[in-house]
């Protein structure tokens, strides 16, 4: 009886490499995976001949807390290999894992993740000595050239030692490592009592532990049980179609090997041999793309990388040698951002066209696919228990429901449609409803209709989640990740969710979604997507959005974006952009509503707009709002001090031109505070009648603009204190015909014109006395 | 014809104020050679992996760390280098593009002084050769009346040739390299017989530099970028490597300065961290802010540090503290654009502001010391 525990790094072909020819020559008893040991009593689902990559999906619903996790296997994966070797010679396979559910797993999407030990950072040292430049050309220096078997096995078992040490399994790891090694001591035992051998295949960091820790037990009766989740809870795994793309796209910590067709060409082909693949296909990928390739770049491309080789002293190219001879060969421009395999995780902004398409190719486009026969997920059951609940029939027939979303009934059977369009299911299309979930069109037609695409589609779908809520949250969830902080499209997304009634996201998730906010570069976006939550989130009452945390937070990084963007607004001479203001006047609103709810301090606000109200570096448009901004929401010590602060910034104004802009600014934000002000009226009437025809003419546009921002009574209510003002008294009727032209403007303007001239004529014969 | 005597000069004279680095690592390289067995590139005077050893550094053969930056970069200059395209080294000012090239250059070819420095004033002359007039008058065209530009003796000799800030040279001055990196040779129509032709001795190769603030390389003919491989030189990507840098350069021009004082490493701190996000456009909690027009490189944050702690010790008789570097940022950073000081003024409102920690706020509350 022996034990061999076989430290792997995921998706790594020179380990799956390791398992095959270990299993091959041990012939073991018992084979333990690192994998969800729920999955145990179903692994022969597993086995019905799927074409990989796949992934087993674990749900977990507790209360209000929802939790999914994938653990993705390719063809080249260890624990693929291991499980399929295994079956074939004989052994008994089993997953020796927690199941996703457990508290290990909580917030973690992908099982088979890199792990990263920030604190020692042995893979930092090691790539120094070793003089390469990041962790991936490291382990692809040290374990994936071609070596015999042995020099592989006592390398990454010296590797995993130094990478273990003596450090301790964090506190999510070490119920898991606990977990693992009474598997292993009931394999050994059972292994013990009737002959032969267990082969371990795990993550390397645990390796060391399994080894050391594992001794055979005959005190356990049988395979210990996972441990079960809280009564109440729904939870399951199940087998789903996986893509490479996907396997690629992990971010950050969640992420593991990259470049998925590479190293699917290095287990299919060897390691010779896939450098020349991928390079075909690179090349190709490029053409096809219309990017300017020539045979003599070609040859540059591929001696340089066989010449990096030698330097390097690989025994045959690696992935890093082929990258860094085409970039050095291809690439023709100086680079905005550093070439994609020097990081981990998705391609930065401004990644060079030429790479994009690179790494693309690397990635590869394979899709995974099911065999016939696999039990079909649960989400397809879910649907039809939905679409019963609620009463709406999707049949061959194509069919058309009508909804009215005043009724809980129409709400209701609205969800279910929504959250199936979020899933993009053929047959299920909203003909007619409003565009927003703050829109007023309370009214939803819907045209359905079930198809054969929708069942796959379905299939396909049940990779977000196991139930229709679940699936559509988690594909929300990578739509707002998606959206990059455009503002716009966060806040089209959540009145989608609003929609679909889904009014919370996963916590990692919305962080990195308010994060993202930070992108944002106009201010304009930002301010009409938050005046549009803000709507959503005070009065969302008809889809449960009120007062809905996940739109708060959103709302308050978008506030400080949003003050940051104003402050960066430049130049005393830029025309006022309606959307602008708009944002200032969003800005009072957060600070307004928000108030005591979530964190938009006016204080914040108040520094900020103190500075712009006189900035004379800012746009006019902005001064004046900033300034109406103040005087709106107090923080000008009185109406005095707001008036005396307003008129200075209108006689500030350097420019005719830029007067109204500045008035737009003042009036957007301040409308109620301007019409009670009869002085600042009365200074705006006195600078505007002090100017020479040609200046008002000048300014006119933009005045226009800005008086047209209050309505009409109000305009009324204007134009009657000027005339009051002129003389003395005026009426209602007066100030309406104030505002009314009885002829055609272009006569106005075509008598203004003949009184010019014939004031010209005057002066020249020195009559202007007569005039008089 | 032109003797064939070496550029280098023979020995270092204690004088020099700042010698090539083949003769300040004279004793490094000698070393290197001694122990370098492995096959080299036609012309070189060592094999790539001592070249890269020389650069990178190695604490086992006592080889000093000379250029902090991505090793995988470092491999694929040298690979181009041994192969018939030039080199393009593009990058931000500051970024030790021309640390780089002298390196290669001095480990390559034992010479890192066959320079073109590129201007607006650059002529052919100054690149391929010029005539003594004297002799050319006296005795017509010959080899003897000939003066050899780099580009001339880097052919002759087998040598790396370096052009410095090459775009900022006029595009038909840029294009007369043409015909070198694609034939490997150059004419001399004036001489007859076989010195009309100047063939390229092995090793020959020429490192360029152009800078991305400056008229970047899309004005370069794409003829030219074709017979060059470009590389893009980033600042240094991670936070402690950087921070390491400025301390250890700080305090070898501190005590160059006379300063017995080592900077206080919470300033530090504050610096490079202000440097770095000014340069990224994005603070280190993610945040995105405007980068400042002004070059902010590692070289910047070197020198301004310097300043500080000279600020700190000849006027207090202490280490720099966080005022100082407020008050020397105006003049870097900030330089003599209105813009840029507004946006590091938003910095310090909207950014520095919220940083709790104790030096931050002192650094805060000294933002009034900014002109203006």
């Amino acid at each position: 009886m022996a034990l061999k525990v076989i430290g792997v790094r995921h998706h790594s072909p020179a380990c799956a490499r390791l398992v095959k020819e270990t299993i091959r020559q041990m012939k073991p008893r018992f084979i333990l995976i690192e994998g969800p040991s729920d999955m145990n009593g179903r692994l022969d689902e597993l086995l019905l001949g799927h074409e990989p990559p796949l992934a087993v999906f674990t749900f977990h619903q507790f209360e209000d807390h929802s939790h999914a996790s994938w653990t993705p296997l390719c063809g080249y994966s260890p624990e693929w290999v291991g499980l399929n070797e295994g079956v074939a010679c004989g052994a008994d396979v089993r997953f020796m894992d927690l199941p996703a559910w457990t508290k290990s797993f909580e917030g973690v999407r992908n099982r088979y993740h890199d792990r990263r030990d920030e604190k020692r950072d042995l893979d930092g040292l090691l790539c120094q000595k070793f003089g390469v430049a990041d962790v991936d050309s490291l382990w692809d220096h040290l374990f994936e050239q071609p070596m015999d078997l042995e020099e592989l096995a006592l390398r990454l078992e010296s590797y995993f030692e130094a990478l273990r040490g003596e450090a301790e399994a964090s506190e999510r790891d070490q119920p898991r490592e606990d977990y693992m090694v009474r598997c292993l001591s009931w394999a050994l035992a059972e292994a013990e009592r009737s002959g032969g051998d267990v082969v371990a295949i795990c993550g390397g960091f645990h390796a060391p532990f399994l080894s050391r820790n594992s001794r055979p037990d005959p005190a356990l009766p049988s395979f210990p049980d996972p441990p079960r989740p809280e009564a109440g809870a729904r939870h399951g795994s199940y087998l789903v179609p996986y893509s490479w793309k996907r396997l690629d796209s992990f971010t950050g910590y969640e992420s593991g090997m990259p470049s998925p067709a590479f190293y699917d060409a290095v287990w299919t082909h060897g390691p010779e041999a896939a450098p020349e693949k991928l390079f075909e296909t690179a090349v190709k990928r490029l053409r096809e793309r219309k990017q300017p390739v020539s045979a003599a770049d070609l040859i540059a491309c591929f001696s340089l990388a066989s010449a990096l080789v030698r330097l390097r002293g690989h025994a045959c190219m690696l992935r890093s040698d082929l990258l860094d001879g085409l970039a050095a060969g291809l690439v023709k421009d100086g680079l905005e951002a550093a070439l994609p395999w020097t990081y981990r995780g998705v391609l930065r902004p401004r990644t060079d066209p030429m790479l994009v398409e690179i790494m693309a190719a690397f990635s590869g486009e394979k899709y995974g696919r099911l065999a016939a026969g696999t039990p079909r997920p649960p989400l397809l059951a879910d649907v039809e228990t939905e679409l019963e609940r609620c009463g709406v029939t999707l049949s061959s027939e194509p069919g058309a429901v009508a909804l009215d979303l005043t009724e809980p009934l129409g709400r209701e059977k609205s969800r279910v449609l929504h959250r199936l369009r979020i899933l993009e299911i053929p047959g299920v299309q909203r003909a007619k409803g409003s565009e927003s979930a703050t829109g007023v069109e309370l009214k939803e037609t819907w045209s359905l209709r079930r198809t054969f695409e929708t069942e796959m589609a379905l299939i396909e779908a049940a990779s977000w989640g196991a139930t229709l809520e679940q699936a559509a949250r988690a594909r929300l969830e990578e739509l707002l990740l998606a959206a990059e902080g455009k503002s716009s499209l966060l806040a089209e997304i959540l009145g989608r969710a609003a929609f679909a009634g889904i009014q919370a996201l996963s916590a990692r998730v919305m962080d990195l979604v308010v994060a993202s906010v930070e992108k944002e570069t106009s201010l304009a976006d930002l301010g009409s997507a938050s005046s549009t939550l803000l709507s959503l989130w005070r009065h969302g009452d008809l889809y449960e959005m009120t007062g809905s945390a996940m739109i708060g937070a959103v709302l308050e990084r978008s506030f400080e974006r949003g003050l940051w963007l104003l402050e960066g607004l430049q130049g005393p001479a830029a025309p006022a952009v309606e959307g602008e203001i708009r944002a200032v006047a969003s800005l009072r609103d957060l600070v307004r509503y928000g108030q005591g709810r979530i964190d938009t301090p006016a204080e914040r606000a108040f520094g900020v707009m103190l500075r712009r109200a006189v900035d004379a570096e800012a746009p006019p448009a902005i001064r004046g709002a900033a300034i109406g901004f103040l005087w709106s929401t107090g923080g000008y010590e009185s109406t005095g001090a707001a008036e005396v602060h307003a008129l200075g910034g209108f006689r500030g104004v350097a420019r005719f031109s830029s007067l109204g802009d500045f008035l737009s600014g003042l009036f957007i934000l301040a409308r109620d505070e301007v019409v009670r002000s009869n002085s600042l009226l009365e200074s705006i009437d006195g600078t505007l009648s002090e100017m020479g025809p040609d200046d008002f003419l000048v300014a006119l546009p933009s005045l226009r603009m800005a008086f047209a921002f209050f309505p009409p009574l109000e305009r009324e209510g204007i134009a009657r204190t000027v005339l009051e003002m002129h003389q003395g008294t005026a009426t209602d009727s007066e100030a309406r015909a104030f505002l009314r032209t009885q002829v055609p403007v272009e006569v106005v303007a075509e008598g203004a014109a003949l009184e010019l001239s014939i004031d010209k004529l005057m002066k020249q014969y020195g009559l202007e006395a007569v005039k008089a | 014809m032109a003797k064939a005597k070496s550029p280098v000069p023979p020995s270092q004279p204690a004088s020099v104020q700042r010698p090539p680095a083949e003769v300040l690592y004279a004793e490094e390289l000698a070393r290197l050679t001694e122990a370098d067995s492995g096959p080299r590139p036609p012309g070189w005077k060592l094999t790539l992996g001592g070249v890269r050893t020389f650069i990178l550094g190695d604490p086992g053969l006592g080889v000093r760390k000379k250029f902090v930056g991505n090793p995988a970069l470092v491999d694929r200059a040298m690979v181009t280098l041994a192969t018939n395209r030039g080199l393009m080294l593009v990058g931000e000012p500051g970024t030790a593009k021309s640390l780089l090239s002298e390196l290669l250059c001095a480990a390559i070819s034992g010479c890192s002084t066959l320079t073109i420095q590129g201007g607006a004033s650059t002529t052919e002359d100054q690149i391929k050769y010029s005539w003594n007039y004297a002799l050319l008058v006296a005795e017509g065209p010959s080899p003897r009346a000939l003066v050899p530009a780099p580009l001339y003796q880097g052919l002759r000799l087998g040598q790396l040739v370096r052009f410095e800030e090459i775009t900022r040279c006029p595009l038909e001055v840029q294009d007369s390299l043409l015909s070198v990196l694609s034939d490997r040779v150059l004419a001399v129509p004036e001489l007859e017989g076989e010195f009309g032709m100047l063939f390229a001795r092995d090793g020959f190769n020429v490192i360029a530099t152009a800078n991305t603030r400056d008229r970047g390389v899309n004005e370069m003919s794409s003829a030219l970028k074709r017979r060059f491989n470009f590389e893009t030189i980033f600042p240094i990507p991670d936070f402690r490597v950087e921070l390491d840098l400025v301390k250890e350069e700080t305090e070898r021009l501190l005590s160059r300065s006379g300063v017995p004082m080592t900077p206080d490493p919470r300033v530090l701190e504050i610096l490079v961290t202000t440097f770095r996000e000014l340069r990224s456009g994005e603070t280190h909690e993610g945040q995105a802010m405007e980068r400042l027009s002004a070059v902010m490189s590692t070289a910047e944050a070197v020198s301004v540090s310097h300043a500080v702690g000279v600020r700190g010790y000849f006027m207090r008789g202490e280490p720099g503290t966080p005022e100082d570097i407020v008050e020397c940022l105006a003049g870097t950073a900030a330089k003599d654009s209105a813009e840029d000081m507004k946006k590091l003024r938003r910095y310090f409102e909207q950014r520095v502001s919220k940083r709790k920690e104790d030096h931050w706020r002192r650094y805060y509350e000294a933002r009034h010391l900014l002109p203006g």
